[in-house]
């Protein structure tokens, strides 16, 4: 059997053999199949192979096609579809960051409500923040805390790993652990937490590298 | 560079609302709207993820899923694609996600079992009168071929093959180009082919 593609020029072949069995070519390139095919009368067995699984084969689709669900069990997908529709929408989420670098075992999160830490979404910044009094965020503008035991890190890149901070949040465990780039966010203020112990934040780390803050005892 | 017949003219056009007048008439809280859209797409979506997952029960999980991602989500489509293709695209994603964490179900071999298909001498066809091949049977077996497919290939093949897309329709919903839906097609079909030869 020929082998397609051994050629440079007929590299293409196999993709214009499935179009011309499916009928998607136009007449110029139905014509250049149609006389390679003359020159290579090896490769009609692969066309063959194609026309019989074409979707032009209506027969065997029709035949092979899974009978249809019936009408009570479409009402009921329908009405499902119709009630999630109707529902009450929950508020978007909170910005995300790099969620590919950092993955998360399951654990434990702090509220945004409850969150020591208010960090405030503004446009990327060039400087280091200062820390400075707290000022008061909205919940939506909240990020929450994660600690060093609420993660996994399974891969990070070398050049990232240096701002990643993690430290033991004094937080109830209930909300979703937010990750934010550091040049995702301009910290306005902060303040110790009960304990008395403050969040570090790295933000000399490049604009897209991942970003975890939270108290780290004894700072 | 390869050129592609154009996909075929709607068959609704100037006769039944458009999509695009559908949505809008959802937006407004028309619920006959949607009811209308649901049944325009329901059974390519159907097929789509019936095939991707072998059963009823999955299937209409994923098509539920389908309509709600999309139908609430209209913002982020709008002016994108078309509704049709933009539906069967998260149909499809949602039936291979589905699939991935319910773990397909085995399907059966119905002809092995008696070793009659593999047993027959001669060139064999689904429709031979002495094969005996029930249609449920046809359609397990080229499920079960599809498996072995590797996943953009099966989507690209159930696509093209299920909901009827074109090339270019079939690449819009993929997000690739129509090189590759014909280079995916072409190897999906050997590979059935293999697996598939004494019956298809």
């Amino acid at each position: 059997m020929m082998e397609f593609g051994q050629e440079p020029r007929d590299r293409s072949f196999p993709e214009l053999l499935a179009a011309y069995a499916d009928g998607e070519l136009d007449a110029a390139d139905r014509a250049r199949v149609e006389a390679w095919l003359a020159e290579h009368p090896e490769a009609r067995a692969a066309v063959e192979n194609q026309q019989r699984l074409s979707r032009r084969n209506r027969k065997l689709w029709k035949a092979a096609a899974p009978l249809g669900p019936s009408e009570s069990n479409w009402a009921r997908v329908f009405n499902q579809v119709q009630d999630v529709l109707d529902a009450p929408r929950p508020a978007p989420p909170a910005p995300r960051g790099r969620r590919h670098v950092v993955r998360f075992a399951a654990g434990i999160l702090a509220t945004a409500a409850a969150a020591a830490l208010a960090i405030h979404l503004t446009p990327p910044k060039a400087d280091l923040p200062s820390v400075g009094p707290l000022e008061v965020a909205t919940a939506a503008e909240v990020f929450a805390l994660a600690s060093d035991a609420d993660v996994d890190v399974i891969s990070i890149d070398d050049r990232d790993a240096a701002a990643l901070v993690v430290g033991k949040p004094p937080l109830p465990a209930t909300a979703t652990v937010v990750l934010a780039a550091a040049g995702d966010v301009d910290l306005k203020g902060v303040q110790k937490a009960a304990d008395g112990m403050l969040p570090k934040a790295d933000m000399n780390a490049a604009g897209s590298a991942p970003m975890i803050i939270a108290p780290m005892a004894g700072r | 560079m390869v050129a592609v017949t154009a996909p075929p003219a709607d068959p609704h056009a100037g006769h039944l609302p458009s999509d695009e007048q559908l949505l809008a008439r959802h937006a407004a809280g028309d619920r006959s709207a949607l009811e209308e859209l649901f049944r325009r797409y329901r059974h390519p979506a159907y097929r789509v993820a019936h095939r991707l997952l072998g059963n009823e029960a999955d299937a209409l999980d994923a098509v539920q899923e389908g309509f709600v991602k999309v139908l609430t989500h209209l913002a982020a489509f709008q002016g994108r694609s078309s509704f049709k293709t933009w539906l069967l695209r998260v149909v499809s994603n949602a039936a291979l996600d589905l699939g991935r964490q319910r773990k397909r179900r085995t399907v059966a071999d119905p002809v092995a079992g008696d070793g009659r298909a593999e047993n027959d001498a001669g060139p064999l066809v689904w429709d031979d009168p002495g094969l005996g091949l029930e249609r449920s049977d046809l359609r397990r077996l080229i499920d079960a071929a599809l498996t072995k497919l590797p996943e953009p290939q099966r989507q690209t093949f159930v696509l093209h093959v299920d909901a009827d897309l074109s090339y270019r329709e079939v690449a819009e919903v993929l997000g690739i180009s129509i090189g590759t839906v014909m280079s995916r097609l072409y190897y999906a079909r050997q590979k059935l082919r293999a697996h598939l030869a004494p019956l298809v």
